[in-house]
């Protein structure tokens, strides 16, 4: 069946293929709660052995419980006004990931950062960040990053510090004066800021024969291509999802690893709420299957390649339907295309569906398209827009001529220029090129040719390696700095801590090569001045906001006066048969980016939105490419692109484009520290570098062959984790429902309550007395219309609570600690035409809740507010409540996972904890407490301003996170609650409500609006029995 | 060697054997219980601090009030130990060169902290907040004891679970006016408990005893 003619009565949900299946690993692995006990290293120890042991800690255990630890205590010996040890101050900053800044408050304990959030006042943000800057606390304290100044003159590392290399500067950029700069080169990473841009001009005047490359492996320069093309210059398109009925996202993930995904998804969600104004429809057409794909109400997996011949036929199929004209266009003017993928019904009918879609919509459509595209096709998906009349409604385009961009033919020559000897100094100011660089530039080898080698970095990593300097760089928390976000908003970045291990920033760095000695800040603020006025109380303010000042991009809004395109090129219409070519892709990696988060062991366990992979990355292909090629999941197979060889690991990936393979980018590091790989160390790499297949002239997709190796590799995924034990429950008939429940819009409308009545069960009575709760009643609500699966709950989570990392092997035995899972479903019987859609669980809070009933300690215990709460220092460890959660939320620590913190090196670890929350040590289960710690906070400072507390007062680091606000918080015994409301949302139903549990977490049934020619109307089985 | 051999005597003994047997478990139960109670193990700690600071003189005799040094205590969870710079408000011109002074002019002019010894010390996993509870009219007094009658200061109050729970449960006996909060001398006139009652309805004091109240 096609994803696009779904009938409603053979929908299935399936977590994996070995799901789908219901193959024997799958059965053992819903069997097994937890795999097998502890490794213990008792099994060698003879009885004497352990009765030693015994005693002496016996003995261990009566001396230290004589008297607590003697502790001293640190007051400030000059406090700051208004400075109140303990308690959090909030400080607007923001970072920059790919030359895109994102607006951040950053919440700081007695001078020591412990949490990101989203800056609500920011448009770029509303609140909402990023898994990226969520890991930022975690990245500023990581042990691995460079602690001092390096030479490595002669091959050999000696420490050094900065009045070393200051004087060594001195002497080299005297020279380099002298010849204006020839034979000097500077390889900078994408930025925004505006105050390193004046940096940069001042170096480029004292060096004028200098080269200035800017290079990131994921820089969007195609997308400023193809926007030229149209507009004669480079051109950013800003979207606003909240105002379009029709969206068609080609080969781009929009909500997921897009710079601007915050506040798309946030425009996303306005329109997917049924009871909230007219749905959107969206439609996507991708390779990979992307998060964006996953919340789409159509998708058509295509390859990449075929992205342009689809919007010819759409386009031609526009003019057919009528009243739309397209510019001259030989393409077009000759016909539609016809054959291969055209052919096939499936995407005729989409076609067809979605040409009708966009001419009712008309200037309230939006066509958004990935980076990965050749430039004649964005520009052919951007004039669409301008020709369906969106500019200005739906899309903005803003003139961002002025910005830096990455030049491929630059970094090209400089390469070849290096290996010719003609580059004498090269000074990278962050970035780690000799790492991310295309393959077919052989970078390393060029950059060993030069002879004074300058790296400015937080990790001494493949760059550092291979330079003759090492410079430590400041965290993004530890310096100033300003950038411009994705609609241009002017933001500014302060730092929180001073620099730990004497890093300076990039500007600082400029500075000392051009022997000047201003502090960042003066640069930042000189900068800012110059923009917005000099003025104390001005500067302060923008500091305080970190909002320097509105979008400095201008709009475009003159309509170009030649949309005429070039033909179309020729695409790849055939469909894939087994034997042709692949097409490989590169894509964003939605842990790692392109490989500078790759040390954060937070990111590297947080599982993929749509693979669910950990601690890897592999080629993603369809089901039945693997099957074609004759490989599985694990396989490894040796890929290659014009000579140049990479062996990955296969994941097979259901509803991704057929003959295609994606890979995401950043893995595979062999310089990047304790938790990605270090080669110094013996420290394997995490997953693999697809970075020697990526060629310089294409940089989004390329043909490539693939061979088997006959080798199988352990992908860690954990989709078939925490599974809720349905064979058991197939014994109770339809007395259970799905935990996760969709519908179309139609449903809806003739059953604004279908979910709930998914089951009909008797009245359900308690085997006991239940609780009266007269006070508060905290209660959560998860909306799956919205919710696109990004995440980021899980990692805001893991900062807030001072969750442990457990490592790849721990976690494919099913021990990760995430208190809050994104479960990933796929619909569908075809799983190469798989549809996703996604749920998070954390504890439900339930008011019957089976985990108290089997405590035989009462460690968890229920509070007189509904909290099911945990107390660590009673939990012996009997693991039972695990057993009895139906949820499969409980999370046991099988070792002190926070003994890394004792190493040496890494007590820095220990400064980035929550000192709100308690460090669970080994033996101790603990769960989703509905941040009880933020409830505390609040219920204190209601206490102080004697006031009640407020519906919004308390938000859990979850919903605080959620790009979406898919998650709300409150208390159901007022009236006037969000929370509240949405229990009582026709939509909300409770996750195995039918065992009695009355669990506290309601969950709003996901709605997809799918066009209406492209579905069978059929009701859902369990309705047709049960309703009537 | 002729194996050695108990004197008939102490046949005697062994009933009481039994005894010893059936004493030995309770008599060991009750000293680690007796040994291990915050009543034994904290009550009266008290560590030589690096300023021989003395509540007695300062609190008591001169009556200064305990908010001037612990100011964030009506504010924030934490009472704050005072900063150098609040004690050098009065002690450039009062006994400025006072040796017992020395450790805090030298914070002063460096910058570096004065290491004070925590005395009340609660365990990691316990979450106190100082201001919900002066908040409420819970004085200084009942958890710290006659701080102004300390020359050195010492633990007087065991702060075990226990402890905590009997006040939860029962708080009328501790509540007073919140003006008196910091008053070492207050004293109730007519009955606590019917105060204490009063003052409970009066401010809203409904003190929780779930877990999650001071541990998370």
């Amino acid at each position: 069946m096609s994803s696009l003619e779904r009938s409603e009565s053979t929908r299935t949900y399936w977590r994996s293929l070995q799901h789908l299946e219901n193959s024997p690993e799958y059965q053992e692995m819903v069997a097994k709660e937890f795999p097998a006990g502890p490794e213990t290293n008792w099994t060698d120890s003879s009885r004497r052995r352990f009765l030693q042991i015994m005693g002496a800690s016996l003995a261990l255990s009566t001396a230290s419980s004589c008297r607590w630890q003697k502790e001293t205590l640190a007051p400030f010996a000059d406090r700051p006004e208004n400075w109140v040890p303990g308690k959090p101050r909030h400080y607007a900053t923001s970072m920059e990931v790919a030359g895109v800044g994102q607006a951040l408050v950053v919440t700081s304990y007695d001078g020591r950062p412990t949490k990101i959030e989203g800056n609500k006042n920011h448009p770029a943000s509303l609140g909402a960040t990023s898994s990226f800057a969520q890991a930022g606390t975690l990245g500023v304290y990581d042990p691995d990053r460079s602690r001092g100044v390096l030479s490595l003159a002669g091959g050999k590392e000696t420490p050094s510090d900065w009045k070393n290399f200051t004087a060594f500067a001195k002497v080299e950029f005297a020279a380099l004066k002298a010849s204006q700069g020839e034979g000097l080169a500077i390889i900078a990473p994408l930025t925004s800021s505006p105050s390193l841009r004046a940096a940069q001009e001042s170096f480029m005047a004292a060096f004028p024969k200098a080269q200035w490359v800017n290079w990131d492996a994921t820089a969007r320069s195609q997308e400023l291509a193809g926007t030229e093309i149209l507009f004669g210059k480079a051109a950013r398109p800003v979207y606003d999802l909240a105002k379009a009925d029709v969206v068609l996202i080609l080969d781009e993930d929009l909500l997921g690893t897009h710079p601007d995904a915050l506040r798309n998804s946030r425009g996303y969600a306005a329109r997917r709420k049924p009871e909230v104004g007219k749905m959107s429809r969206v439609w996507s057409v991708e390779s990979n299957h992307s998060l964006t794909g996953g919340i789409s109400d159509h998708r058509l997996p295509l390859r990449s390649s075929q992205i342009g011949a689809f919007l010819v036929a759409l386009e031609s199929e526009m003019i057919q339907q009528g009243r739309f004209k397209v510019p001259e266009g030989k393409a077009i003017a000759k016909g539609a295309p016809k054959g291969g993928f055209l052919a096939e019904a499936k995407a005729a009918n989409f076609i067809t569906a979605l040409a009708s879609d966009l001419l009712s919509a008309k200037k309230n459509s939006l066509i958004a398209v990935g980076n990965n595209q050749p430039a004649e096709v964005i520009a052919r998906a951007h004039r669409l827009n301008i020709l369906l009349g969106s500019v200005g409604t739906t899309v903005t385009y803003k003139d961002v001529s002025t910005l830096s961009t990455v030049d491929i033919n630059q970094v090209q020559a400089l390469a070849a220029s290096m290996k010719k000897g003609a580059v004498k100094t090269v000074v990278t100011l962050g970035g780690n090129p000799v790492y991310d660089m295309p393959g077919d530039l052989g970078f390393a080898e060029a950059f060993g040719k030069v002879k004074t080698r300058i790296h400015l970095g937080q990790y001494f990593d493949e760059t550092g390696v291979a330079s003759t300097w090492h410079l430590p760089q400041a965290h993004f928390l530890e310096s100033w700095s300003d950038n411009l976000t994705w609609d241009g908003t002017w933001t500014l970045a302060q730092p929180t801590l001073n620099p730990l291990w004497g890093g300076r920033s990039a500007a600082d760095v400029i500075g000392i090569l051009l022997n000047q000695e201003d502090s960042h800040e003066s640069r930042v603020r000189k900068v800012w001045a110059a923009a917005f006025g000099d003025g104390e109380t001005a500067w302060r303010k923008a500091v305080q906001l970190g909002i320097g000042g509105a979008s400095v991009f201008a709009d475009l809004t003159a309509r170009p006066k030649n949309l005429a395109l070039p033909d179309a090129t020729p695409a790849t219409m055939a469909v894939w048969k087994a034997g042709a070519a692949l097409e490989v892709s590169f894509a964003i990696d939605a842990s790692v980016h392109d490989g500078r988060f790759a040390n954060s062991g937070w990111l590297q366990e947080l599982p993929d939105p749509m693979t669910k992979l950990t601690w890897d990355n592999g080629a993603l292909m369809a089901p039945s490419t693997a099957d074609a090629l004759g490989v599985t999941t694990g396989s490894m197979m040796t890929f290659t692109v014009d000579g140049r060889n990479q062996d990955i690991a296969v994941y097979v990936m259901p509803g991704h484009a057929k003959g295609a393979v994606t890979l995401p980018m950043g893995y595979g590091r062999t310089e990047a520290g304790h938790v990605a790989g270090l080669s110094a160390d013996r420290v394997t790499p995490a997953g693999f570098d697809v970075y020697p297949l990526r060629g310089s002239h294409a940089l989004g997709f390329t043909l490539a062959t693939a061979k088997a190796t006959g080798e199988d590799y352990l992908l860690v995924s954990t989709q078939d984790h925490h599974l809720v034990d349905e064979i058991g429950m197939k014994g109770r008939g339809d007395r259970l429902g799905d935990l996760v429940r969709t519908g179309d819009l139609s449903k809806w409308e003739e059953h604004p309550d279908f979910a709930q009545h998914q089951v009909h069960h008797p009245p359900l009575i308690s085997l006991w007395e239940e609780h009266k709760y007269e006070g508060h009643r905290w209660a959560m609500s998860i909306d799956l219309s919205t919710c696109t699966g990004c995440s980021s709950c899980t990692i805001a989570c893991q900062a807030e609570n001072n969750i442990p990392v457990v490592g790849k092997s721990e976690v494919f035995k099913g021990r990760e600690m995430a208190w809050i899972r994104m479960d990933r479903y796929f619909i569908g019987d075809d799983p190469d035409e798989a549809e996703a859609t996604h749920q998070p669980v954390s504890c439900q809070q339930c008011e019957n809740a089976p985990c108290e009933q089997v405590c035989p300690v009462a460690a968890t215990t229920h509070s007189s507010e509904g909290l099911n709460d945990m107390v660590y220092n009673r939990c012996i460890g009997t693991r039972y409540c695990a057993n009895n959660c139906p949820y499969k939320v409980r999370r046991f620590n099988f070792f002190n996972n926070n003994l890394v913190v004792e190493e040496e090196g890494a007590e820095v670890l220990a400064l980035g904890k929550n000192p709100e929350v308690t460090v669970r040590s080994r033996g101790v289960m603990e769960k989703c407490t509905y941040c009880v710690q933020r409830i505390q906070a609040s219920r204190y400072e209601a206490t102080l301003e004697k006031r009640e507390i407020q519906d919004g007062d308390i938000t859990p680091a979850c919903a605080q996170v959620c790009p979406t606000n898919a998650i709300h918080f409150g208390d159901l015994n007022d009236d006037t609650s969000v929370v509240k409301a949405d229990h009582a949302n026709d939509r909300a139903y409770a996750m195995l409500g039918e065992l009695n549990n009355k669990p506290r977490t309601a969950f709003l049934a996901r709605i997809r609006n799918p066009h209406p020619s492209l579905v069978k109307h059929d009701s859902h089985p369990k309705d047709a029995i049960k309703h009537g | 060697m002729s194996q050695y051999q108990f004197p008939r005597w102490t046949d005697k003994l062994r009933p009481l054997l039994a005894v010893v047997a059936l004493g030995a478990p309770v008599y060991m139960t009750g000293i680690v219980l007796y040994g291990a109670s915050p009543d034994n193990l904290s009550v009266g700690y008290k560590p030589e601090q690096p300023v021989p600071f003395s509540h007695r003189l300062h609190a008591g005799e001169l009556g200064m009030d305990c908010r001037y040094c612990h100011t964030t205590v009506e504010k924030a969870g934490h009472a704050a130990i005072p900063s150098t710079n609040i004690c050098m408000n009065c002690h450039v011109n009062i006994h400025p060169d006072s040796p017992r002074l020395e450790k805090v002019r030298e914070s002063a002019a460096t910058g570096e902290p004065i290491p004070w010894v925590r005395v009340h010390d609660l365990p990691d996993f316990v979450f106190f907040n100082h201001s919900a509870h002066v908040q409420k009219g819970v004085g200084c007094i009942e958890c710290h004891g006659r701080i102004d009658q300390m020359e050195v200061v010492e633990q007087a109050k065991p702060l075990s679970m226990g402890w905590c729970l009997d006040c939860h449960r029962n708080p009328e006996p501790h509540l007073r006016p919140v003006a008196e909060v910091t008053n070492m001398n207050w004293m109730c006139e007519g009955s606590r408990e019917e105060l204490g009652a009063q003052l409970r309805e009066a401010n809203n004091i409904q003190p929780r005893q779930d877990c999650s109240t001071c541990h998370r």
